[in-house]
């Protein structure tokens, strides 16, 4: 019953030929091409927040949830903010923002490419919700506590801050040089919008200082402390 | 050692061979800073293409035994008919579980955190090993004796065949039918089957295309939602397949013959009357060239 596959050779002998030359192919494929080198531009743009003036109030919280989501859930916040009563000013409180790394782990990490290098909104570190396929591999790869990527209960998917480019209940434009929205509802001005790489001098955070002149008008010294971010 | 397991030792050896070398060669290029989980769907994805060309290769391989009436018994499933059956369902059964357990559609996650996700994720990629393997080996099967394939396929009668096989075995009817090698039922099953095991692995190949290429969001997106939509149909197939094939004591010599090859003549009489004549008549053991 073993027909012609064509002239001189039957549909075994075929099977066997291309069966052995693509064993062959998949395995030198995965050898000679691993694939994965990514060049990963640098974002251009940062958030930063300064520690020193953030009063833990979670209006950045409500908002950036309020922007993607049309609902206001501190789970659903982009932004995280840890509160502790028993330690002293400005270590009380901590916020968490994505640091739009350089080489990206989460980036890398994500078998499906829906974490990616967004190239049309100014090489932010965005995650696509329609190719996310809920393995929280991203997750696990950031290098940060708390993690700078949060899983959305609601959708079982990774979220994280993508600078404001997809705010579906946001009236303005998102993104790098437009607007943020935590920034502009902060009532202290402890978050801002910055299109260089700030200096990392420890593993923690960026060097961040916002203090201006009413900080000093205030009694404050604007040098007094450089807060981690 | 016959020629089958030399061939079966081979491909093992092969796959341990090639799966340490390029584990150790991707680990160089994939062990990004804070990185302590990874996928076997990443580290080892060609793997799955080299599954469905070695089922290919050893259905080319391997010559196949027609069923034949050896004294009290029957011999009807042959060592390839065997290794694709056990490949599939053992595939079949990892890549469900642990597709429940990743949660799709409808269905709760049931993995809290990325370790659980991961483990769940590397048991469907060896549940999707065996799979493609078994798939592409039946494929393999099927294009050289495509006859195996239509021998399956329903034909005008076998819905009435099939209901008149299930109303006799309520006693609603004492009319018997006398099927051939597969009832009504069965050949009405083998369809569905076949066409939701084919997509699965079409749309499983095409989900896991973007670890080596830029593919559109729409297609990967439909694509997952097809994916989905299929093993739900499939877990269903499944279930009503363990029901009717080897949890029902009628189906019990079948179930036996999965594993020894062979079925009680009388059981072949009672179930399969039009098959025994048909093997009465070819009088053959001869296996097709």
């Amino acid at each position: 019953m073993s027909g012609k596959a064509g002239p001189g050779i039957n549909r075994r002998t075929f099977l066997k030929a291309l069966g052995a030359a693509g064993i062959a192919a998949s395995a030198g494929g995965a050898i000679l091409l691993p694939g994965n080198l990514l060049v990963m531009p640098h974002s251009e743009g940062f958030l930063v927040v300064d520690m020193g003036k953030c009063m833990g109030c979670g209006t950045c919280m409500t908002t950036c949830s309020l922007t993607h989501h049309g609902k206001a859930s501190l789970s659903l916040s982009r932004i995280q903010i840890e509160q502790n009563s028993f330690a002293n000013w400005p270590d009380d409180i901590t916020m968490s923002i994505c640091r739009q790394c350089k080489d990206a782990p989460c980036v890398a990490a994500c078998p499906v490419d829906a974490n990616h290098v967004d190239t049309a909104n100014g090489m932010v570190r965005s995650i696509d919700p329609d190719r996310c396929i809920g393995c929280m591999q991203c997750i696990a790869a950031c290098p940060y506590l708390p993690k700078r990527l949060q899983w959305d209960p609601v959708q079982r998917k990774v979220q994280k801050c993508d600078l404001c480019v997809d705010t579906p209940y946001l009236n303005e434009k998102g993104g790098p040089g437009n607007t943020q929205a935590c920034v502009k509802v902060c009532p202290v001005g402890a978050i801002a919008f910055i299109d260089k790489m700030p200096d990392q001098k420890s593993p923690h955070g960026y060097e961040v200082n916002l203090r201006g002149k009413g900080w000093e008008k205030n009694g404050g010294n604007r040098e007094d402390l450089n807060s981690k971010s | 050692m016959d020629i089958k397991t030399r061939v079966s030792l081979c491909m093992v050896f092969f796959f341990l061979f090639i799966s340490g070398n390029a584990q150790d060669c991707l680990a160089a290029v994939q062990g990004e800073a804070g990185r302590d989980v990874s996928f076997l769907f990443d580290t080892l994805s060609w793997l799955l293409f080299a599954a469905a060309f070695t089922g290919l290769l050893l259905g080319g391989f391997i010559s196949r035994t027609d069923p034949y009436i050896d004294k009290d018994r029957v011999f009807r499933h042959d060592f390839s008919a065997k290794l694709s059956h056990w490949t599939h369902a053992g595939g079949c059964i990892l890549l469900l579980v642990s597709a429940v357990g990743l949660g799709f559609f409808f269905l709760p996650r049931l993995v809290p955190g990325v370790s659980g996700a991961a483990w769940l994720m590397d048991l469907h990629f060896i549940g999707a090993l065996f799979f493609v393997f078994g798939g592409f080996f039946w494929a393999a099967n099927t294009i050289i004796s495509p006859y195996r394939f239509t021998e399956h396929m329903p034909d005008g009668g076998s819905l009435i065949e099939g209901l008149t096989h299930y109303a006799h075995i309520f006693k609603l009817t004492k009319k018997r039918v006398r099927p051939t090698k597969y009832n009504g039922s069965e050949r009405l099953a083998f369809v569905p089957i076949v066409l939701v095991a084919a997509l699965l692995i079409l749309t499983g190949f095409i989900k896991i295309l973007p670890r080596m290429m830029d593919i559109p969001t729409a297609l990967l997106g439909s694509t997952t939602w097809v994916h989905d939509a299929l093993a739900l149909f499939m877990l269903i197939l499944f279930f009503f397949h363990v029901l009717l094939a080897a949890v029902v004591p009628w189906s019990w010599p079948l179930l036996k013959s999965m594993f020894t090859g062979h079925v009680p003549l009388k059981f072949a009489q009672d179930e399969h009357a039009s098959w025994v004549e048909q093997l009465n008549k070819k009088d053959s053991t001869e296996e097709k060239p």
